[in-house]
């Protein structure tokens, strides 16, 4: 199957549960929590595909999953213009877009050691 | 939510991940993830936009903001290029990544916004 289609798949399928868990999960206030852990736990998951595509080489279903589900799963543009789509004000919007910048980096990080050590132990025993 | 505004939005979405995945595969001469930062700056430019759009039908910031700009833009690869840089020892890089990142979101979101609101 064609890597555009692959991706077109997962993004429908990412946005799927993003925008069903958002609809679903009624938001206190104008900061969007939800969505702030969405993008933190999206991140975690790409962190560990991608350290473990790093040591077990490049898998078909990377399109699916990286650009695909995860790419559609989180989002950025909706927490950037949360200042001027919700009227959260700049100083709360530029907040909360570094606060879920910084962890989700942060969670990137974990998620890719620790899928590197699993695909080291792995790799150690065949 | 509708059912046709459900669907519309993951469609939306999965039409933006491809737009954001086919900017990936443009090449670049220089080595450094610019499509991710393009890509999320262009659909915080469209969430500020819709904003600004008075009497805008709630459904269309379902589709094209949460549908299409959710797809189109991305946290995980925002934060997965972050790490990638670092892990290549290029910290500078990292850093200069991440803030041109935060401030062309907000920059884009907030220009248009104000573009938006003059022409709406």
């Amino acid at each position: 199957m064609p890597a555009v289609f692959l991706v077109f798949l997962g993004g429908m399928l990412g946005g799927a549960v993003r925008i069903g868990l958002d609809a679903a999960i009624p938001s206190a206030g104008a900061v969007p929590l939800d969505l702030v852990v969405i993008n933190v736990v999206g991140s975690a998951a790409l962190g560990a595909v991608t350290g473990w595509s790093m040591v077990e080489g490049r898998a078909w279903w990377l399109p699916l999953v990286g650009p695909g589900l995860l790419g559609g799963f989180t989002t950025f543009s909706s927490i950037a213009a949360l200042a001027w789509s919700a009227e959260a004000g700049l100083a709360v919007g530029a907040g909360v877009l570094a606060g879920t910048m910084a962890a989700s980096v942060f969670a990137a990080a974990v998620g890719w050691r620790w899928a590197v050590r699993r695909a080291d132990a792995r790799e150690a025993t065949r | 939510m509708s059912t046709a505004l459900f669907v519309g939005a993951v469609v939306g979405c999965g039409l933006g991940a491809v737009g954001r995945y086919l900017l990936g595969k443009i090449d670049y001469s220089m080595d450094f993830p610019w499509h991710t930062v393009i890509a999320n700056a262009v659909a915080a430019a469209l969430v500020g936009a819709l904003a600004a759009v008075d009497d805008l039908h709630p459904g269309w910031m379902i589709v094209l903001g949460a549908g299409l700009g959710g797809g189109l833009s991305t946290f995980s690869s925002l934060a997965v290029d972050a790490v990638v840089l670092w892990n290549e020892n290029r910290r500078r890089a990292a850093a200069v990544y991440l803030s041109i990142t935060f401030a062309l979101g907000l920059a884009c979101a907030a220009g248009a916004y104000a573009l938006a609101g003059v022409w709406g």
